[in-house]
């Protein structure tokens, strides 16, 4: 009396699926970076070009586009510029981008309308800008999708 | 302290692929489980072939069992034909003896009636009574040797009597029960057999094997048993002849036994088969003993049974244990009744010593005499033999031995005899009665100082020294021992040893051989041999009787030979033997005739050839029944040894069976639970399969949740939607109603028309009720406004009518539409209540913390008000208050929680506080996502605006004002080279001093007095003021520019409006032409009808006819009526609008006039701010100007300072800035600037900014532009003071100009009004003079 047959067992291929998942999480992660992009400007008022060139160094990292149209004192677009900052992070499993302004008045008018107080500055003010921009990322955030898993086989005989 | 807005957003996949880590590992796990399982199936697979060998062997086995059994039972019944076979030919050869004996009978009567009849009847007699005797024995000797060889076979082969009844019964059964058992172990080996065909093969080469052994076997116990029987048979006749010698002997000096030959035959027949001696060794024995006289009479025989049982337990044989026995007796002088004793004495010798009976037979007798005469006991001489032969020696060495020292002992050496002397003993003998045998050879070795030097000088014979050492040293203890043993031993340690050893089934079958040898020679032998020397005497002598029987004696020789195939041949051949030699006597009969012509000679022959015949007789049955008798017990013992060796074969390979399929069940049972287990993982895999599916359905039905959510969402906004164009269709539909309405009634009188309005008031309002009943508010509102407006017109058209009913009736509607209103206002606000209430008892506490947030927001908003330095509070510092202010926020936070959903219904709905929950709501959540908002953030910003304001206002100071702040506040005031480089620098601007002093003067005091604070951001607020007005200004004078093209369009159409009113004389001339005609219809209808009442028809007729021509005539002018009606009418309506539209310019323009004005007001001043701005901005721009030119110099200057510092750090530094570190293009001081452009502190030096290696500066600092440091010195000269001006107290002013402030004791004065040059001056020789003073020091 014996007893014969095959198993075909599963493997995952870890560490083809990382490097596929990185790639896919990059494009991902910067399509999320323009849409925050694209919502941050859409409450940054364009007058505010030193506020608005800020946000050129995370537009250039991912591909982004950001309108610099001010009414006046255009000579301060370099200068918003060096006060912003912006980095990708792309470490698996982390995918992050990273934006930091320092310009005075859009820091200000981030949560601020100062209006009532200085007589000038946005009417839209406060903007929230960040938290919009953080809404519509976690927003395309929840549409992102891991890529699928592929399995490779393993047979084991005399079963 | 600059701030930043920072955000961080990603993914992480982490938890993905921690699942796939999982899954990796399960799958592994779930992997390495098959394998396992595998593994454990090819370990199965493989004991699973050894469990087929084993299966095949053991069917083989039993294949082998049943064969065995099969053939036993074959044999058996073999056996039993073969003895039914010889039952018949011995009963056929008894017929023919029978037959024989009544001839014999016969003639011996016809002998009677010839010779002697006395003497025929002695014989007859005679005859008779061998006959009776010989049936009788027979009958006894088989019932005795039946019982004897079954209890024997059953000893043997059944010790613990589990065997069943002896018996042809019993062993059929046991042949059922085996062919049962390989019945069912056929059917067992049947399921396994399929794998065995390498078993079976083995179990065939085994069962040949088998078979091959049990022939050989029966063939061996065949040949045996007749070897045996015809060695006693062939030796029978010879030994025959010597024992009858042999009693012969013992006859000749046996006289005193008083026994005959025949009564001598028993006695030692007897003997024989008590103790299983040979007859002839009991004959020796026998002879022996009478030889040497050790009894008398009968007591011989006793001594002769007491040597022979001492010979059965010495081994040895009668003959021998006479003579040792009787050779002790004798040397010791001791009677044949102390024979048993001496016996026991000298078994427990033989037993303890190394010695056997018959060595010491012939021998003992010599040393004993010996032993005796020196005074040796029995009992010392046997240990001294003991002892010598347990050393090694053996029983002749020893002998000699003791008998060489007992001799020495009695003939002492010169030596030996001073020892004695010495010993004060007179000799040997005395010496062994005072002190024993070896207690006397251990004193003489103790005076011979125990040395075999010493010994051997005393005895002087190699033999005696050895015997004397064996007995005495070290030997001594065990000499005693064996004494003490030998002393104890008794008759009874004689019966132990002669019953273990006269049981045994070798000492058994020796006396059946002897017994059957007695039977040739005592009974059988000795007839014949008086029959043989019958016939020798009858034919002559043996040689001619041995030619006359030749060929009868060579066909028994030949069937002899025959009988080596098997018993019943040699049985058979033994009853042909046996016939031919009575068919020899008859053919010999013959050859008598002639003898027995005699008297005597026929009395001879025949009384020979009866005892003959007699002798064959017995000696053929005995040998025919014992021959039978041993087959069937041999193939009995055979068979059930067969039996129990196959039982116990088959109970072995049972268990071995029981123990493998126990292994094999242990086996499945491990691997079915291994099985279970690795199932239970895949099963629990594949739920953990199943529910990441379920996650991902639950994630999918999640989503079509939010889609159908969404689609709920989209159909609510159509649902909205439509209601919305439900309610404008509505209100279209009703815009239409109310038109055609109007055409309707627009003919009727005013009567008609108050009534229709009414009517449809009441409709509409009707109307409303009913929608405000279904929930449309809006709806039913619009139709109250309209139901409203009707009932205010029908109320004007029955004032204008004058009609006081109709009046009071629709002024009635009005006021019930208005009650109408108000209850739909009340019902509203009792739902709005009642929404209310229902908020309140959903939180139960809600009105509790809604008054505690109401408190909390009030301290909360004092709290900011204290932080941001408007309002005072002498207890709370504005950093405390700060915290007090974010616990506070905390708590409204947590009450904002606990309202939950719950804010909506009351922010909406209650009117209390509703507006302070939107308030707070906006405040502290975030307006898009509802979060919490970081309050020290908010706080931050609050309190960061007040110093970014002036942080930008520090920052829009002039250039030179900023490097005098650095002076003043980074450079060391101490450090001499400084010290020339501002005097230089003061000297050549001292204007730039005078500026900076009073821009830093003013800085400190913006920056320590808040009310100072406060009016600067009032003027910064009212240049951001100044500024917005470019921005909110223009648009406004644009729309008052529209607004007075819209005035003088009102005025225009005011104008026409008025135009209108005050020139409507068409209109009038219309109206009153209207007038008179109805007047004149309506007196000539009064007319007509008063013809007809006075019964004029002709007037009435001619009326009529006047009426109808005028009617005729007037109709044309109708429509022409109604047009310019029509006109008026729309008119009418453009004029209501418009004065409505100009009632508002109106009012516009009211608020417009003071609005220019101060818009003026603003202009004005706003110019004069520009001029004045204009004007210090050209001051400033001088200033700047200088002060750019100076800064340039002091940076050059500077520049310089840093190029030579840098050039002695690099001194310093030596080999350092040598090196070319990679990634470091320069080190300057504590600094190290990469080639990346990163800046790096080098950790081993710090270098202050712009001096020297001061060696104190460790402490990193980053400062935020306008901040200063202070020298270690000013700090702690001054920490009272900057403390105080950290904490906003205001330095002394001065109203003369000049300004002081205090520094320790230093009082510098500085006057402005001769220009900044005579200031500086005045500065530097004020410093001077102080210095000579020693009031101040510019070093550390």
């Amino acid at each position: 009396m014996k007893f014969y047959g095959e198993f075909v067992g599963a493997s995952l291929n870890i560490r083809a699926y990382i490097a596929a998942a990185s790639e896919y999480l990059e494009d991902k992660l910067k399509e999320g970076a323009r849409i925050w992009l694209t919502n941050v400007t859409g409450r940054v008022p364009i007058w505010t070009g030193m506020a608005r060139a800020s946000l050129i160094d995370i537009s250039r990292l991912v591909n982004g586009r950001v309108v610099l149209a001010p009414l006046k004192a255009k000579s301060r677009i370099p200068q918003g510029e060096s006060m912003g900052s912006a980095r990708i992070i792309t470490d698996f499993p982390y995918f992050a981008f990273e934006v930091s302004t320092l310009v005075p008045h859009y820091v200000l008018q981030e949560f601020k309308n100062v209006r009532h107080l200085t007589g000038r500055g946005s009417p839209s003010a406060p903007w929230f800008s960040f938290a919009a921009g953080q809404a519509a990322f976690f927003e395309f955030a929840r549409t992102v999708q891991l890529p699928p898993v592929v399995y490779d086989s393993i047979t084991v005989k005399r079963l | 302290m600059a701030d930043e807005l920072k955000t961080s957003l990603g993914f992480e996949a982490t938890e993905a692929i921690n699942v796939l880590q999982r899954i990796q590992a399960e799958l592994d796990a779930y992997t390495a489980a098959m394998r396992s399982a595998g593994a454990g199936t090819a370990a199965f697979n493989t004991s699973g072939g050894k469990f087929d060998k084993v299966a095949a062997s053991l069917a083989a086995s039993l294949n082998d069992l049943a064969s065995a059994a099969d053939r036993a039972a074959t044999k058996l019944n073999e056996v039993a034909s073969a003895n039914r076979a010889v039952s018949a030919v011995a009963r056929a050869a008894q017929g023919s003896l029978e037959a024989r004996a009544v001839e014999l009978r016969a003639a011996q009567r016809q002998a009677e009636g010839i010779m002697d009849v006395q003497r025929a009847r002695e014989l007859g007699t005679r005859a008779a009574e061998l006959e009776r005797q010989a049936s009788l024995k027979a009958t006894l000797q088989k019932a005795q040797e039946t019982r004897a060889l079954e209890a024997a076979a059953k000893a043997r082969i059944d010790p613990k009597g589990l065997m069943p009844a002896t018996g042809q019964a019993a062993i059929e059964k046991t042949v059922r029960d085996i062919k049962a058992a390989n019945a069912e172990v056929s059917a067992f080996a049947k399921n396994v057999e399929t794998a065995g065909k390498k078993g079976s093969e083995a179990g065939r080469a085994v069962l040949l094997s088998w078979q091959s052994v049990v022939r050989i076997f029966a063939i061996q116990l065949i040949h045996r048993a007749i070897t045996q029987l015809s060695d006693a048979f062939v030796d029978g006749m010879r030994q025959a002849i010597d024992y009858q010698t042999a009693l012969a002997e013992i006859q000749t000096i046996g006289d005193d036994l008083g026994l005959s030959m025949q009564q001598l035959d028993e006695r030692v027949v007897a003997v024989s088969k008590a103790f299983g001696q040979p007859l002839d060794v009991v004959a020796e024995g026998l002879y022996q003993t009478l030889s040497n006289q050790i009894a008398e009479g009968s007591q011989n025989f006793e001594f002769l049974a007491t040597s022979s049982k001492f010979a059965v337990a010495a081994v040895t044989d009668t003959a021998s244990s006479v003579n040792l026995l009787s050779s002790a007796l004798k040397s010791y002088g001791m009677s044949s009744t102390e024979t048993e004793a001496v016996a026991g004495k000298l078994f427990r010798l033989i037993d303890l010593g190394r010695v056997r009976a018959d060595e010491m037979a012939n021998s003992f007798g010599r040393v004993a005499v010996l032993a005796k005469q020196a005074g040796v006991s029995f009992d010392e001489l046997l240990a001294s033999i003991a002892e010598l032969t347990i050393s090694g020696l053996r029983y002749n060495e020893a002998y000699t031995l003791v008998n060489n020292t007992i001799l020495k002992l009695l003939k002492p050496t010169e030596e030996l005899k001073r020892v004695f002397d010495r010993m004060g003993i007179s000799s040997g003998e005395a010496g062994i009665q005072a002190f024993g045998f070896q207690g006397f050879l251990q004193k003489l070795a103790t005076q011979s100082g125990d040395t075999a030097t010493d010994i051997g000088k005393m005895f002087n014979q190699i033999r005696a020294i050895r015997g004397v050492l064996g007995l005495t040293g070290s030997a001594a203890e065990k000499f005693n021992d064996t004494l003490a043993e030998i002393k104890q031993s008794s008759d009874i340690d004689l019966q132990t040893a002669f019953s273990t050893i006269f049981l045994t089934d070798a000492n058994k079958i020796k006396r059946e051989m002897a017994e059957i040898q007695a039977l040739f020679i005592s009974g059988f032998g000795q007839e014949a041999l008086k029959a043989v020397n019958a016939v020798f005497d009858a034919f002559g002598g043996g040689a001619a009787t041995i030619k006359t029987f030749g060929v009868v004696f060579a066909a028994a020789a030949g069937a002899y030979i025959l009988s080596s195939t098997g018993i019943i041949s040699a049985t058979y051949a033994m009853t042909l033997s046996m016939e031919a030699f009575v068919g020899g006597i008859a053919t010999a009969q013959a050859a008598l005739i002639g003898f027995a012509a005699t008297p005597l000679g026929a009395a001879l022959i025949i009384g020979g050839l009866i005892l003959g015949a007699s002798a064959a007789f017995n000696l053929f049955e005995d040998s025919t029944r014992k021959a039978a008798e041993a087959v069937i017990a041999g193939n009995n013992a055979q068979l059930r040894s067969t039996i129990l060796t196959e039982t116990a074969r088959r109970e072995e390979l049972k268990k071995s069976e029981t123990e493998i399929l126990a292994n094999m069940q242990k086996r499945l049972f491990a691997l079915q639970a291994k099985w279970t287990q690795d199932a239970k993982f895949a099963l629990s895999f594949q739920q953990t399969f199943l529910k990441s599916i379920g996650q991902q359905v639950e994630e999918r039905v999640s989503l079509s949740e939010d889609f159908v959510k969404r689609l709920n969402e989209v159909a609510i906004d159509a649902n909205n939607a439509l209601k919305d164009l439900d309610t404008k269709i509505k209100s279209a539909a009703l815009s239409l109603e109310g038109f055609q309405f109007e055409r309707q009634i627009k003919g009727l009188d005013e009567g008609r028309q108050v009534v229709a309005q009414i009517q449809r008031s009441q409709e509409l309002a009707a109307r409303s009720a009913r929608e405000a009943a279904i929930g449309n508010k809006e709806s039913a509102s619009e139709l109250l406004k309209e139901a409203e407006a009707l009932a205010k017109a029908a109320l004007s058209t029955a004032d204008t009518a004058k009609n006081r009913s109709l009046e009071l009736r629709a002024a009635q509607q009005v006021q019930s539409i208005l009650t109408q209103n108000v209850q739909a206002i009340e019902a509203e606000k009792r739902q709005q209540l009642a929404f209310a209430k229902a908020a309140r008892e959903q939180v139960p506490d809600a009105e509790s913390l809604l008054f505690q947030l109401k408190a909390i927001v009030t301290a909360l908003e004092d709290m900011e008000l204290i932080q941001k330095g408007l309002k005072f509070d002498p207890e709370l510092k504005p950093a405390d208050a700060k915290n007090k202010a974010t616990a506070y926020a905390q708590a409204i936070q947590d009450i904002l929680a606990k309202l939950g959903t719950r804010i909506q219904l009351f922010e909406k709905y209650d009117p209390d506080f509703g507006p302070l929950l939107r308030k707070v709501r906006e405040k502290f959540s975030n307006p898009l996502t509802g979060q919490k908002l970081d309050l020290t953030n908010i706080f931050d910003y609050n309190f960061g605006f007040i110093l970014d304001t002036l942080k930008k206002q520090a920052e829009s100071l002039p250039a030179d004002q900023k490097i005098l702040l650095s002076t003043l506040f980074n450079i060391d005031l101490g450090d001499p080279a400084f010290i020339s480089k501002v005097q230089a620098e003061l000297t050549k601007i001292p204007d730039i001093i005078q500026k900076g002093a009073k821009a830093t003067l003013d800085l400190k005091t913006n920056l320590v007095d808040q009310k100072k604070v406060t009016s600067e951001i009032e003027v910064l607020t009212n240049r951001v003021m100044v500024s917005a007005r470019d921005i909110t200004l223009r648009p406004f004078a644009q729309e008052a520019t529209g607004v007075r093209g819209t005035i003088a369009d009102i005025a225009g159409i005011i104008s026409t409006m008025r135009g209108i009113i005050f020139q409507p004389e068409t209109l009038r001339q219309n109206a009153e032409a209207v007038n008179n005609f109805t007047a004149i219809v309506t007196r000539d209808v009064k007319d007509v009808e008063k013809a007809l009442q006075t019964n004029e028809p002709a007037n009435a007729a001619r009326k009529i006819e006047e009426l109808q021509r005028v009617a005729q005539a007037t109709r044309p002018a109708f429509p022409q009526l109604a047009t310019q009606i029509d006109e008026l009418v729309k008119k009418l309506i453009e004029l209501r609008d418009q004065a409505k539209a100009a009632a508002t310019l109106k009012d516009a323009a009211e608020t417009l006039t003071p609005m220019e004005q101060k818009v003026k007001s603003l202009g004005d001043a706003e110019k004069k701010a520009n001029e004045e701005a204009l004007k210090a901005g050209t001051s400033a721009q001088t200033g700047y100007n200088q002060a750019g030119n100076a800064s340039s110099i002091f940076q050059d200057q500077i520049s310089a300072e840093i190029r030579l510092l840098q050039e002695r750090n690099q001194l310093l530094a030596g080999g350092e800035m040598a090196t070319a570190e990679e990634g470091i293009t320069a080190r300057y001081g504590g600094l190290v600037f990469r080639k990346d452009g990163g800046v790096i502190l080098d950790p081993r030096t710090f270098y202050r900014a712009l001096g020297g290696p001061l060696g104190t500066d460790n402490q990193l600092a980053m400062l935020t532009r306008g901040e200063s440091v202070n020298t270690v010195d000013a700090t702690r000269r001054f920490f009272p003071q900057i403390q105080a001006m950290n904490a906003g107290v205001a330095p002394v002013f001065r109203q003369d100009g000049g300004i002081t402030t205090t520094v320790g004791d230093v009082h510098i004065n500085v006057t402005e009004s001769t220009g900044p040059r005579e200031t500086a001056r005045e500065v530097v020789k004020q410093f001077n003079r102080e210095l000579r003073r020693h009031t101040i020091t510019l070093r550390r």
